[in-house]
């Protein structure tokens, strides 16, 4: 490990951040790396965050120097008349108040040129923020791929929204680290890219469970709460949406029959305060009942002998992974995660079912049908389960650094070469090129200049396989259109790309000038990889070059390859589209079209 | 609401957070307005009933509007997103290219969709929109819905817009401020616009002021009295026997400055010398000085506080309450004291002891622009004029 010397800026917003990412951060630092945090102005009063942990940080406000107002302003003044006529002229628009716009708009511009002076002056060789789905993230994003330094974002919780929501986790994102499969599945359906997606485990779970599971843990948490001495502790956790009305009788009345269970309340941090005190109303006065709000969620947890969750929340994964036994009362509205569904919890509808649940809860315990759910749920949602995620992270680390200083070597034995004069013909195993394709690039390498030269891939269906590379939203290398028939006209003429997949010819020279392969990339990656470190003139010659099937999404380097090539990969699938008179909407019609055509076969 | 149907429609927005700031006062200027523009009705548009019926109160038709906007379910959230992202993804951060979208569209503006299928579908029936410029700290969402579709209709049918200072500007918050045909500004401080008259900026401000409310009511009949037209420029000077001569010499400096003007001169009923009040010493001392300037009025009969309100610019030969009130009420000041001091104390309060000075200091605030008032009625119907043309 070689992180001496190196810097790492990181992000920091709300408290609940901390757990997520302090303590990578304190390992980066015991590894030899300095570490500078950073906020921003919010309303929710970052800088808060950062002082109750004694942090000490740089903030985005502090890089408002001369020149960064000039450059704010200057972008006000183009942007103001812009947005407003737009404003005017859709209705989607008006549909955010004018006032919430303004605010959230003014400070997204000043967090451009501020960050983007904080990024100059402090120059981190890495970058790290909790997500990029909201506006710093984002904008800190852009930012690392225009200083061309890789960015690294995690998991906040369970996604429990509609799918399409999570979209754009991996815009930006070097590398996103996740807690396991089920969220990578989740995130890949939602658009973002698979190669980004990085399944490390939660760094903080096993660590409080640890923690707040220990008997004299569960002994402190009780006498706190004032539990009595034998009494079941049961506890609820109301997610922070709307959630169905407390004073039922049925309820209150199985509450005063059962004061030998205590019921804890454990209210969501963003839960406001009136909501919360009427809701207690019609129970508070029971003595069986405790309600707390700055609570460690997680003592709580450790110490009860039930957990009751209302609506969507991540707490009722961590319930489970405390080994404990999990209700679930689901809210009103479209579900997109349910935990009886997943069959590790039991489901009850309002308050009037409660009473009865939490008797069969206590009475029945976790026996090993449920166990057996439990187990492959825990399996789908954590790579790892245990303490070491941040060493992980600090290793992921340690190899996008180190694949930013590359070792190239002359030879790749995994590769296919043929010896064409000037030039090498490259392949992977088992792709047969067509020697007309051949002949046909040699001839156009002569009257065009061009150093690499691809062809036209058909797989074993006859559909395409590979024309040219375009990078997509998420700065990920694809093959654009992919599995259209070769009939097609964007098929037939001669253009340039940024890069293409073996098989290609290259110059010798231009391979021996960047000092042939990079010895990290082996079975994925190494033609991308030499196809941006030659950065010249690389064209597709409309010509079927070989049939093949060869596809990989082999990750093993993808946060190598991602980490080295961070600011090189921008988005140009639109210009490409453009080329061919198409938009990602018409190339969407022209899939389903294709699609119908293949059924009605 | 009762509407002459022969007549075009003005409708001036007005939401909760600008009747709060104003203290209602903003009812009195459409009230104003409506009075100032008898070939129209002006009609009072908001989307709040209690809103509502404080202009009713106030004698001002009003159109309460309704803007109810449903609660979108997490699919029509989605797809809301989805047109928003659509709709400005081409507009990028200048100087890069990042849009706007992106950085914003999942966050702050999918979870702020609270005015989603609220504007009313029928056309306005306009011929002017007075519409507030949404003040940073100082708004709600029904107003701002309010506004944003008013300003949105106006735009798409070709009405004009009149956009109002309520809420102080300045701010870097300037998304807020629509565009408009005419801006109508308490000052030219922070944009270039029209500024209004003092007494129009006062109905647009948070206080409540005695002098100004009393103006307010009596203005007519005090105009009436002293036979002094709106379109004059309005020379108040405050009187005391001891500086007749003073007085005499500012006058006599005053003839011939500009066309239009009227000198009013306030004495005291109950001060005699001589055997002579000081109203007829003042006739005696000042009639051929008075004819120099067109129109000159001494009166003893409306109140100073009154007076002042409808001054243009205080010329005193002394300092006294008066001029103290004209410093509070930002009213342009030249205390001229012969044998006194010469000292500018503001931009607009100025002590000068040479009499022959005074019309050069008017000349220069008047080549500032400081004199420069337009009513909101003057606006309105410019804007209404020329978009006809």
């Amino acid at each position: 490990m070689n992180l001496q010397g190196k810097k790492a800026l990181c992000f920091l917003a709300l408290p609940h951040h901390n757990k997520l990412l302090v303590p990578v951060m304190n390992k980066l630092q015991d590894a030899g790396m300095t570490v500078q945090y950073c906020t921003a102005a919010a309303e929710a009063g970052f800088e808060l965050t950062l002082k109750e942990a004694d942090l000490p940080y740089i903030h985005a406000l502090d890089f408002l120097t001369t020149g960064t107002a000039i450059k704010i302003e200057q972008a006000m003044q183009q942007l103001v008349p812009r947005w407003q006529s737009r404003f005017l002229h859709s209705p989607v628009v008006r549909g955010v108040p004018l006032a919430i716009q303004d605010k959230v708009i003014v400070s997204a511009i000043e967090n451009v040129f501020c960050f983007e002076e904080m990024l100059a002056q402090t120059k981190p060789d890495i970058i790290f923020a909790l997500h990029e789905l909201n506006p710093w993230g984002k904008t800190l994003g852009y930012l690392s791929h225009q200083f061309e330094v890789p960015y690294v974002t995690f998991q906040e919780g369970l996604f429990y929204t509609s799918v399409p929501f999570n979209r754009f986790h991996t815009d930006y994102s070097t590398a996103c680290v996740v807690w396991g499969e089920a969220t990578r599945q989740l995130l890949v359906a939602a658009g973002c890219s698979n190669d980004k997606i990085v399944g490390l485990g939660n760094m903080d779970l096993a660590k409080a469970r640890q923690r707040a599971t220990t008997p004299q843990a569960i002994a402190a948490t009780r006498a706190d709460l004032k539990i009595p001495t034998g009494n079941k502790m049961v506890a609820i956790f109301p997610s922070h949406a709307h959630y169905n009305p407390f004073d039922v009788p049925v309820w209150t009345k199985w509450l005063k029959a059962h004061p030998e269970i205590t019921v804890v309340f454990k209210w969501h941090p963003i839960s406001s305060a009136a909501n919360i005190a009427e809701a207690m109303k019609p129970i508070e006065h029971l003595q069986n009942i405790r309600s707390v709000q700055e609570y460690d969620t997680y003592a709580v947890m450790g110490a009860c002998d039930v957990c009751l969750v209302i609506g969507a929340t991540t707490t009722g994964l961590e319930a489970v992974v405390f080994g404990k036994y999990l209700i679930e009362s689901p809210m009103p509205g479209p579900r997109y995660m349910s935990f009886y569904d997943e069959m590790v919890a039991d489901q009850v509808g309002g308050f009037e079912s409660f009473g009865l649940a939490i008797e069969n809860a206590l009475a029945r315990g976790i026996g090993p049908e449920r166990q057996a759910c439990v187990d492959t749920y825990l399996a789908k949602h954590f790579a790892f389960l245990d303490d070491k995620t941040d060493d992980r992270v600090v290793q992921l680390v340690n190899d996008m650094l180190a694949a930013r200083e590359p070792f190239y070597v002359v030879d790749a034995p995994q590769l296919y070469r043929k010896d064409y004069g000037e030039w090498w013909l490259l392949a992977r195993g088992g792709q047969e090129v067509k020697e007309e394709w051949v002949q046909e690039a040699l001839r156009v390498a002569d009257e065009t200049g061009a150093v690499i030269l691809g062809g036209l891939q058909l797989n074993s269906e006859g559909l395409v396989h590979h024309q040219g590379i375009a990078f997509d939203g998420n700065q990920t290398p694809i093959s654009l259109y992919r599995m259209l028939p070769p009939d097609q006209p964007m098929f037939q003429y001669q253009r340039k790309f940024k890069a293409v997949q073996f098989p290609f010819l290259i110059a010798k020279a231009v391979l021996e000038d960047i000092g042939g392969f990079d010895s990290q990339f082996c079975g994925r990656f190494e033609d991308l990889d030499i196809c941006l470190r030659v950065d010249q003139k690389i064209v597709y010659v409309p010509m079927v070059s070989c049939v093949t099937d060869w596809y990989s999404q082999d990750i093993t380097k993808a946060p190598q390859f991602y980490a080295k090539w961070t600011g090189h990969l921008w988005q140009n699938d639109s210009q490409h589209l453009a080329e061919d008179g198409l938009d990602h909407d018409s190339l969407a019609r022209l899939y389903v079209e294709q699609a119908l055509k293949v059924a009605s076969l | 609401m009762t509407i002459n149907a022969s007549k075009p429609t003005v409708l001036f927005a007005i939401g909760e957070p600008e009747d709060n700031y104003t203290d209602h006062k903003i009812w009195y200027l459409a009230k104003r307005v409506a009075a100032q523009l008898p070939d129209y009705n002006v009609v009072g548009v908001t989307p709040d009933e209690a809103i509502a019926m404080v202009g009713r109160t106030n004698g001002v038709n009003v159109w309460l509007v309704d803007l109810h906007s449903n609660v979108l379910d997490d699919d029509q959230r989605l797809l809301a997103t989805d047109d928003l992202i659509r709709a400005t993804n081409d507009i990028v951060v200048p100087g890069t290219h990042l849009s706007i979208a992106k950085i914003l569209a999942l966050d702050d503006f999918s979870g702020s969709f609270s005015l989603i299928g609220a504007e009313p579908k029928e056309p306005l029936q306009a011929a002017c929109v007075v519409i507030p410029m949404v003040g940073v700290d100082n708004n709600t969402k029904d107003a701002c819905g309010l506004y944003g579709w008013l300003a949105a209709a106006a735009a798409a049918q070709g009405i004009p817009v009149v956009s109002l200072e309520v809420s102080p500007l300045g701010n870097k918050h300037r998304f807020s401020q629509l565009p408009g045909e005419a801006r109508a500004l308490k000052s030219q401080a922070i944009m270039r616009g029209d500024v209004l008259p003092r007494e129009e900026q006062y109905l647009l401000r948070s206080s409540q002021d005695p002098f100004i409310n009393a103006y307010l009511e009596h203005e007519k009949e005090m105009r009436e009295m002293l036979q002094v037209s709106p379109s004059e420029f309005v020379i108040f000077i405050p009187h005391h026997v001891t500086f007749l001569w003073d007085i005499r010499r500012i006058i006599e400096e005053l003839a011939g400055w500009q066309n239009n003007m009227c000198v009013i001169v306030r004495t005291d009923p109950q001060t005699f010398r001589r055997g002579m009040s000081e109203g007829q010493m003042a006739l005696r001392s000042y009639e051929e000085a008075l004819k120099g300037v067109g129109h000159g009025v001494i009166d003893e009969r409306v109140g100073v506080g009154l007076l002042l309100q409808l001054a243009d610019v205080v010329i005193a030969p002394f300092a006294s309450t008066i001029t103290e009130q004209s410093w509070l009420h930002n009213i342009p000041t030249i205390i001229c004291q012969p044998g006194g001091m010469d000292k500018a104390v503001s931009d607009l309060f100025i002590w000068e002891s040479r009499p022959e000075q005074v019309p050069f200091h008017l000349s220069m605030w008047r080549d500032w622009g400081v004199f420069q008032r337009t009513q909101l009625a003057t606006i309105i119907g410019r804007v209404i004029h020329e978009s006809a043309r």
